[in-house]
């Protein structure tokens, strides 16, 4: 069997591999439908890029006075500009040498495994900040103290309700290495059960503790800013609500939950549709079911026969938009969404990160090369108040 | 339509788009990787060491 040649993997991955696992990533991904993607930040500083957004009405001109050198109020008033941190998310493929003396059949079964998986992980990720990121390193709490040393975490995201769709440890892969609170790094060996972890080294920590996913070099990860952030009342981007009351969303969120009605979502929606034009209402399966039940009882409902989006989402039509399903929508809540607000800022787009061999690496240590899939992108909310959001509602 | 076959429309619709672009997404990797080594073993037969640009594996293919 001939022996495959590194330079013909490499080759194989940048012209067969990755035009068809970014349309697919694409075309599954949300993020990538419903935010602009001609989006491309500029002023950088620091790893941050800067967008003016409107807080109020535009100043326009600052009063110079009579005297031509202003006493007071000097250029006080001028467009405020928000402040975003790009994120990065990498997957890679990887190819042992025994694969490659195996010859071209072995070689393109590798490849084919690992590009459905790379998609499947990619895809996750990417929809986990959309809807769960916060900006920061710390998506992730333990539920539930562990007194005495234990191997078994159970996480959730430390919010108040149950999601009870939602099986977070999917989002942290067996073989990554975190940190909980402030103890060791271990690594994740198992995924037993819903939201629950196995860790290589038993350990105690308390309720809440924040768990952290580690790159290589043991740093943390942060995550995307998305829509519960963008979408919300507290400080984002920089900007402060308290100093601009415009800079923020209408959230509705009652001091328990409660269950879900119509009168709810319509108000949510027309006080969105006053700074913008609500064109998706977004919720998980849970939400969706209440939402058709309350529907249906008053009125015909027919689903939408063209896909709304690229990747294949249907919905019903309410209200003169989409009220569209996602799965990893946050249970509790309902969005609406102004997309003519929302932008996917793509610093660096998909692709592979140049390696010795064309896009491979020579894995340390190992007869085995690797290639990796790299971006750096973050979304942005130029307008908060063209969306909105109900959260602690259940069915 | 009651909600649940509403529901499971609205589901289908999107499992089905899933299936269809992760398919096609496989197809295009089985056939394209299955080119690109053919032509590199076909070059090595030739006696060609070098390695080449992905323009000109490009140009080859579809000459």
């Amino acid at each position: 069997m001939a022996t495959v040649d590194l330079a013909a993997v490499s080759a194989v991955l940048k012209k067969d591999i990755y035009p068809a696992l970014v349309e697919a990533i694409k075309q599954d991904t949300l993020i990538y439908q419903i935010a602009k993607k001609s989006f491309k930040p500029q002023k950088f500083v620091n790893n941050n890029f800067y967008v003016p957004v409107q807080v109020g009405l535009p100043a326009g001109f600052t009063s110079w006075g009579t005297t031509g050198t202003p006493t007071v109020n000097k250029g006080k008033v001028q467009p405020i500009s928000a402040q975003f941190s790009p994120v990065q998310s990498t997957a890679s493929f990887s190819i042992d040498k025994i694969t490659l003396d195996s010859g071209k059949g072995a070689v393109i079964d590798t490849l084919e495994m690992q590009t459905k998986g790379i998609k499947d992980l990619m895809t996750r990720m990417l929809n986990f900040g959309l809807w769960f990121g916060n900006g920061s390193t710390t998506p992730f709490y333990a539920n539930g103290a562990a007194t005495q040393s234990s191997t078994t975490l159970v996480i959730d995201t430390n919010r108040e309700v149950d999601n009870g769709d939602i099986d977070y440890a999917v989002y942290i892969p067996v073989g990554s290495t975190i940190q909980i609170g402030t103890n060791d790094p271990v690594t994740v060996t198992a995924h037993p059960d819903k939201n629950t972890l196995t860790i290589s080294t038993a350990q105690t920590w308390d309720d809440n503790d924040a768990v952290a996913v580690l790159d290589g070099d043991g740093n943390t990860q942060t995550y995307l800013n998305g829509l519960l952030n963008a979408v919300g009342v507290e400080t984002y981007a920089g900007i402060d609500p308290s100093t601009y009351v415009e800079w923020k969303s209408y959230v509705d969120s009652p001091a328990s939950s409660i269950a879900l009605t119509l009168s709810d979502i319509d108000k949510a929606h027309i006080e969105a549709n006053q700074f913008g034009k609500v064109k998706y209402t977004i919720t998980n399966k849970t939400l969706y079911n209440k939402f058709l039940s309350l529907l249906t009882a008053i009125r015909q409902v027919q689903v939408t026969e063209k896909p709304v989006f690229n990747g294949g989402w249907v919905g019903v039509s309410y209200m003169g938009h989409d009220f569209l399903l996602d799965y990893d929508c946050p249970s509790d809540t309902v969005f609406h969404l102004t997309p003519d607000d929302l932008a996917l800022a793509e610093l660096a787009p998909i692709d592979f990160l140049p390696g010795n061999e064309g896009t491979l690496f020579k894995a340390y240590g190992k007869t085995e090369w690797e290639a990796i899939l790299y971006t750096s992108y973050q979304l942005v909310a130029f307008n908060r108040r063209s969306h909105a959001r109900l959260e602690k509602r259940t069915a | 339509m009651n909600p649940k076959e509403i529901l499971r429309k609205i589901e289908k619709s999107k499992e089905d788009y899933s299936k269809k672009v992760e398919r096609e997404m496989l197809d295009r990797v089985t056939y394209g990787a299955k080119e690109t080594l053919d032509y590199f073993t076909r070059r090595e037969a030739k006696g060609y060491t070098s390695k080449e640009t992905l323009e000109d594996i490009e140009r080859a293919k579809y000459k």
